[in-house]
């Protein structure tokens, strides 16, 4: 009658993890570019991709947290633009770097938080939410940002645009920790636990006294934190800010990379590390498209489709699933 | 000298609008199984969510262990050792049977405070052992089956260090053949100490394992009995609180004339079945939940798609496989569920009756709204629908009021076969009785079959001509009713042997 | 105190209209003050030219809320649809033949999201973003193929440019017939009910035998057609395009629709409603340009007027 369920062999485990697809699509993709142009795989490029990940990648996991509870966020690419602003002006006005970063770190959570409030106190729904702060939050950056501003702390310079021991991006090192940190607290706290289960089986959570709203909140707050330290690396990479210009579509290709990541929109799964391979296959297909000499218009066009794709495909997923 | 665990005296709970408990009472004694039985409605549910912490009392005392506790979450629930197990089972699909178990717990975290996976894994893997089990804790909760699930809820119960464990409904997921082994696991728990609530619809169920019930009345305890020595019908008397013949009105049949045949019909969840519905006869379908009947149901209204089988309907092969094409049929469906299925929220009382109708009246090439307003008016005052007028929202009435909305809707076709799924469930005494009587005059006075699927066994016995009893997915037998006593309908239902 | 009257603004409907036609008076009479251009006749009918094409947004897109989905591509689409057209007649195509071949584009991308959506049941959120995505991405690689003006035939810029009688843009006019014609078809037939009954409750909507799937996937199918009707319109009026024309413009058709008092769960919520929503938009844009409050303030305005709505929304509600 019961039959015994033979222990998942460690092999199995990997390949039924929802980080596996999207590592061998990262593979498959890099191999693909390696042959269409010499260039590609050289060490030179290879340190540009990742670095060129790391902004995207730090914002994609900040989205997997609201998307793995069933949410959507379309304003991270304002608050994004706001708070680079702020750094913009603490610079030109030669603010301490620590201070810069604790001021970044802080004013991220608190527009998360005010967002988390609205979608869970006043139960309006997440999409209208975070469209209309989108708004908001972008007039008021267009607002305070007249001008573009170009002077950064050293330190902050470093962290965007340096090697460390000349090998490694300081950007990616940072992307790195951050995604190794929320990796755990993901993985191995009772909060990350709790997370998972919102996303699983909301009623279900409610029953299990789980606080779901305030969890809701404090996702949220992380969000925002976790947009406030890519704020950081954003103006180290590019030391130029001009609010109108940053994070306009930012929102397309994070949601691609959540879904290539292996995350589904409806919630409870995929995993921190899915997310990274998710922003390094976007820096993937970035630049080995402009590599392979095609042009970079294509570039939106393929987000798209490659959304439309990834939900195809969980699509017939599920489908066999049944 | 057993002296009592739990208390519950003089428990008041009033709702906007409505009073479900009325100094209602629970005394447990530590160590047994207490049975808490009551109709739909009744309270059970309210009283063991006031409990548990879901939600605060009006006025009374609770006393646990002997100390005055008035929980305020579930959380605050459990850390004083009282588990609650849930009719629908909370399996956490994306995580592991020892994360479910764990879920929320504070056991086995760190320095750090992050989890120890070890440690986690080896404590569920011993509780689950503990059960004499072969059930890995490192499985994904999506693997698990119906008794696996099942399994790791009485598993985190035990892990809690429970003294008290509430089941509601808990074999309702359950495989009929499975649930003598699930009873198995409760007699072990109760051996080791562990004071059981156990909430049923089953009168079968609350015989085989409970020692003592407490019955639930309309919010208020009417008796507590010993199992040993009581007969079920003595109980199921006092839960309906009347006899249960002067509830029920029904005028058998002469008709022979077939409406409708059902052949060799297959489908998810239910396996070859026959059967003919005559006219102006009330034919029931009965089983215990999980056994089919739903399923059956739905895919003769074409919410679900056949797989194989004939249906006739007067005289005509149908096939039925939309909603839409059953409406053409005139195979009208009221449905299990009144508010997900049933009514639709935020709308008047006119647009739901004529949600189905109202493009069959029209002037020209318009819908006529004049007209179906004229006939909600009707129904209304048919059905003695008591509401403000036509255009109050729905979902501010009463269930039995909203029930009558959704007959009418369905009645304003002029439905050849009506299926009715638990027509009275959540509706009150009052209404249930006159939902008795338009049943019996519908197949008296027009020209249509009724199927009445019930789970509810006084019911079907009181309201059918004949039953069709249905044991996993399959039919066991169908005979006329008053061929049928109460115990043989709840044999055969449970699978038992047909005597010829 | 006349008791009809207060009758009346207890529903939540003429309520509504009560409020939007009060800021209507109050926006134009502060505006008045401000620059004397802003109610004279001529400019009272050319504003309307400026906001008909997003107006015709709302009108389909407040069917598509009304059932509880949403459409973020139509701004894309409406933008692919202009590209489309004007490459076609760049071609040599005649201009009937690339109007109708450039709608029935659109209606078909309209009935990808609606295929997604209603057949496949995945949320229409995501999908739209992916559409919006893809044909934002297809604009610029059009736009990398040369600009799009200057069209064979001149007669073309006859939709943009030409007044009914005189006075009323030919648009504007389209977007009164729109709706109307919405607004009969909702009222003689059912189609107005079952759309509320699927916005309000999608299953009990499917058992009561209304086909649920079918009506949203023709939703969304008609929001594209509009939204290349919309799209052939505004190429017509600017006689150019840029590839991001249109950016934003679901916003502020989901803005005017919810400031009418659509609701965004679904079910709740008229035309006329709607419409009304579209005039004070469109005059509060034109009205903030006409004064020089700058696009910042502008994009601000519009966050705060639609998170206004939908709080006001949720409380009346309770």
């Amino acid at each position: 009658m019961m039959q015994l369920k033979a222990r998942r062999s460690p092999l199995k485990k990997i390949l039924g993890s929802s980080s596996f697809t999207p590592f061998v699509t990262l593979l498959l993709l890099f191999a693909l570019f390696s042959i269409l142009s010499p260039r590609f795989s050289m060490m030179w490029n290879i340190r540009l991709i990742v670095k060129q990940s790391a902004i995207n990648g730090i914002l994609g996991v900040a989205l997997f947290l609201i998307v793995l509870t069933g949410g959507i966020d379309v304003s991270i690419g304002a608050n994004l633009s706001l708070i680079c602003t702020l750094t913009g002006m603490m610079g030109a006005a030669n603010v301490p770097f620590l201070v810069i970063v604790l001021v970044d770190v802080l004013c991220g959570g608190i527009v998360g938080y005010l967002m988390g409030a609205l979608v869970t106190k006043l139960h309006l729904p997440d999409l209208i939410v975070t469209l209309a702060a989108k708004n908001l939050i972008r007039g008021i950056a267009l607002m305070l940002c007249q001008k573009s501003y170009t002077t950064f702390p050293e330190e902050m310079i470093y962290l965007g645009s340096d090697l460390v021991g000349d090998v490694v991006p300081a950007a990616f090192l940072c992307f790195v920790i951050i995604a190794l940190v929320m990796g755990v607290i993901m993985q191995r706290s009772k909060f990350g636990k709790n997370i998972y289960a919102i996303g699983g089986n909301p009623v279900g959570a409610v029953q299990a006294g789980i606080h779901v709203e305030r969890t809701r909140r404090k996702l949220y707050a992380i969000e925002g934190m976790l947009v406030g330290m890519a704020s950081i690396l954003y103006c180290g990479m590019y030391k130029s800010v001009l609010a109108s210009k940053i994070g306009a579509d930012t929102v397309n290709s994070l949601l691609a990379i959540v879904l290539l990541g292996g995350a589904s929109m409806s919630g409870g799964n995929g995993k921190i590390l899915g997310i990274v391979f998710g922003a390094l296959i976007m820096a993937v297909v970035n630049n080995g498209m402009i590599l392979a000499k095609s042009t970079d218009y294509w570039i939106t066009a393929l987000t798209g489709f490659i959304i439309l794709a990834a939900m195809l495909l969980q699509f017939v997923q599920k489908k066999r699933h049944q | 000298m057993a002296e009592y665990i739990l208390e519950m005296r003089n428990i008041n709970k009033v709702f906007p609008g409505a009073k479900v408990l009325t100094d209602a009472g629970l005394a447990v004694k530590k160590g047994e199984i207490m049975g808490l039985i009551g109709e739909n409605g009744a309270g059970k549910s309210t009283l063991l969510k006031i409990l548990t912490g879901l939600y605060q009392k009006t006025s009374g005392t609770i006393l646990f262990k002997g100390r005055e506790v008035n929980f305020t979450s579930i959380d605050e629930a459990a850390k004083n050792g009282i588990a609650m197990m849930h009719q629908e089972l909370n399996i956490f699909p994306n995580l592991t049977v020892a994360e479910n178990m764990f879920l929320n717990r504070n056991e086995h975290l760190n320095k750090l405070g992050l989890i120890d996976r070890k440690k986690v894994l080896a404590h569920a893997q011993s509780v689950i052992d503990e059960l004499e089990v072969e059930l890995d804790a490192d499985t994904m909760g999506s693997r698990l089956s119906v008794h696996e699930q099942q399994i790791v809820e009485i598993a985190k119960a035990m892990s809690m260090n429970a003294e008290l464990i509430i089941m509601d409904e808990p074999t309702a997921a359950l495989p009929e053949n499975e649930v003598e082994t699930f009873f198995n696991f409760i007699r072990k728990l109760n051996k080791n100490g562990i004071t059981i609530i156990y909430v049923s619809h089953k009168m079968a169920e609350i015989e085989k394992i409970c020692d003592r019930v407490t019955i639930l009345r309309n919010g208020t305890d009417v008796d507590v009995v010993e199992v040993r020595n009581t007969p079920i019908n003595e109980m199921i008397n006092k839960m309906v609180g009347r006899e249960l013949d002067d509830y029920y009105v029904h005028t058998p049949t002469v008709n022979k004339e077939v409406l409708l045949e059902v052949e060799n019909f297959s489908g998810e969840g239910f396996e070859n079945i026959h059967f003919k519905l005559m006219k102006s006869e009330v034919l029931g379908i009965y089983g215990l939940a999980g056994s089919g009947t739903l399923e059956l149901a739905e895919t003769l209204f074409g919410c679900r798609k056949p797989r194989s089988g004939r249906v006739v309907l007067d005289g005509k092969k149908v096939t039925i496989r939309s909603v839409p094409k059953a409406v053409k049929n005139k195979i009208a469906y009221v449905p299990l569920n009144r508010k997900r299925e049933g009514f639709v929220k935020d709308t008047s009382i006119y647009e739901n009756i004529s949600m189905v109708g109202a493009a069959d009246h029209r002037k020209g090439p318009r819908v006529d709204w004049k007209a179906n307003k004229e006939i909600a008016q009707q129904f209304m005052e048919k059905l003695q629908i008591k509401a403000v007028d036509m255009y109050q929202d729905v979902n501010l009435l009463s269930g039995g009021n909203q029930q009558k909305v959704v007959l009418s809707k369905w009645l304003s076709i002029h439905p050849k076969v009506l299926i009715m799924n638990e027509p009275t469930r959540g509706v009150d005494v009052g209404a249930k009785a006159e939902i008795y009587g338009l049943i019996d005059e519908l197949v008296k006075t027009q020209d249509l079959g009724i199927l009445l699927i019930s789970s509810e066994a006084p019911e079907v016995l009181g309201m059918t001509d004949r039953i069709l009893i249905m044991n996993k997915g399959r039919e066991v037998v169908t005979m006329r009713t008053q061929d049928l006593s109460m115990d043989s309908l709840l044999k055969y239902a449970s699978g038992g042997e047909v005597e010829q | 105190m006349n008791s009809k009257l207060r009758n009346a603004l207890a529903d939540y409907n003429i309520r509504r209209y009560f409020i939007l036609l009060f800021i209507l008076a109050a926006m134009l009479i502060g505006f008045s003050f401000k620059s004397p251009v802003f109610t004279t006749i001529s400019n009272f009918t050319n504003v309307t030219a400026k906001f008909a094409e997003i107006g015709l947004l709302s009108a389909s897109m407040s069917l598509v809320i009304l059932t509880g989905n949403i459409d973020l591509s139509v701004g894309s689409v409406m933008c692919f649809s202009a590209f489309v057209v004007g490459s076609l007649m760049q071609a040599g195509m005649p201009i009937a033949g690339a109007i109708i071949l450039t709608l029935l584009i659109a209606s078909g991308i309209g009935a990808i999201n609606g295929a997604f959506i209603a057949y496949m049941d995945m949320q229409p959120v995501i999908v739209t973003l992916g559409t919006m995505t893809a044909f934002r991405g297809l604009c610029y690689v059009m736009k990398k193929g040369g600009p799009i003006r200057g069209f064979p035939d001149e007669s073309f810029y006859n939709f943009g440019a030409g007044r009914l009688f005189g006075f009323i843009p030919y648009s504007f006019a389209l977007l009164c017939l729109v709706f109307l014609g919405l607004f009969v078809l909702m009222k003689a037939s059912r189609f107005g009910m079952d759309i509320k009954a699927i916005g309000n409750n999608e299953v009990a909507a499917a058992y009561s035998g209304i086909r649920v799937r079918a009506y949203k996937f023709l939703l969304f199918t008609f929001n594209g057609l509009i939204a290349g009707a919309a799209g052939i319109i505004i190429l017509s009026r600017m006689q150019g395009l840029e590839a991001s024309l249109g950016d934003g413009y679901e916003f502020d058709a989901i803005t005017m629709c919810l400031l009418g008092g659509v609701s965004i769960q679904g079910g709740k919520g008229t035309l006329l409603g709607t419409f009304l929503g579209i005039i004070v938009i469109g005059y509060l844009k034109s009205g903030m340009n006409l004064v020089n409050i700058s696009a910042f303030y502008q994009s601000a305005i519009l966050g705060v007027i639609i998170l206004l709505s939908v709080v006001i929304g949720s409380i009346e509600k309770r």
